[in-house]
């Protein structure tokens, strides 16, 4: 009887290179919602107390901020 | 056979464009930025569209306000295309304006201010360190918003009973040729005598 030989099995190249890039796919848009975008370092960035604000509650808080802002320009 | 190598290769570009897709979709949703212009600047399309021809004849600002007061009340002011039709390219002067809208309806004073700020572009709290850091156009920026709030309180005040059409008008056409110098890059010494006219009239309403 013949031994039967063992046929080597064909590796389906485009469905690995599916997955590769799929993967790869996956791998950026999944890092991009990991690292904070401009805006949230921006936000991030801005964790200053309120006690450092303005209270612009009256007309008189509006006008003393606008005297003190103009004064600044040139 | 032909068949076989093919199925796959479809089924991968299918995969691809659907993931590209998904990608698109999550970065364009990402930015929160780019929802508050859009949404305020149909609102500042429909003032537009509002416009009264009655009160467009009107040869002065004052009178221009006056008029839309008197037949539209506080909401057909259309200030935001008032002061920005001086501008060679009004519709940055716009869009500025629709950025800075929700801040409005903050309910702390505090809130408010952080807010201003941060549209107008200021790195720190203190109004001093822009100057240092030469950031004169976040400070005209933040002017331009302080006054808006000014003008917001006039207009509550008009609208609650306490001032007169007249005296109304008369302050908010001030606040409204203060913010345009500012557009503008008037000097403070142009800006000022206006500022100080707008100061004691409303000493004198006592808003």
């Amino acid at each position: 009887m013949k031994k039967q030989m063992k046929k080597p099995k064909k590796i389906n190249w485009p469905i690995i290179i599916a997955v590769i890039i799929i993967a790869l796919i996956l791998l950026i848009v999944i890092s991009n919602k990991l690292t904070p975008s401009d805006n949230e370092k921006e936000v991030e960035k801005q964790q200053i107390p309120d006690s450092e604000y303005t209270d612009l509650q009256t007309s008189s808080d509006d006008l003393a901020s606008i005297d003190e802002t103009l004064e600044l320009l040139d | 056979m032909k068949k076989r190598s093919i199925f796959p290769l479809v089924l991968m570009l299918l995969l691809i464009i659907f993931s590209i897709s998904i990608y698109a979709i999550g970065s364009s949703t990402g930015n929160t930025d780019t929802t508050t212009p859009s949404t305020s600047s149909s609102e500042s399309n429909s003032n537009i569209k509002s416009k009264s021809p009655n009160c467009e004849v009107q040869l002065t600002l004052n009178a221009r306000i006056k008029c839309r007061l008197e037949q539209r009340g506080v909401s057909g002011l259309n200030i935001t295309e008032e002061s920005c039709r001086v501008l060679v390219n009004p519709a940055n002067c716009q869009s500025l304006y629709a950025k800075v809208a929700s801040c409005y309806e903050l309910g702390s004073g505090k809130q408010k201010d952080r807010c201003f700020k941060h549209i107008a572009g200021f790195t720190s709290a203190k109004v001093m360190e822009q100057a240092s850091a030469n950031n004169k156009e976040s400070l005209r920026n933040y002017l331009v918003f302080l006054l808006y709030d000014l003008q917001e309180k006039v207009e509550n005040a008009y609208e609650n009973g306490a001032i007169t059409t007249e005296q109304a008008s008369e302050s908010i056409s001030l606040i409204v040729q203060i913010k345009q110098k500012i557009f503008q890059n008037h000097t403070k010494s142009k800006i000022k005598p206006f500022f100080q006219e707008l100061k004691a009239k409303l000493r004198g309403l006592n808003i």
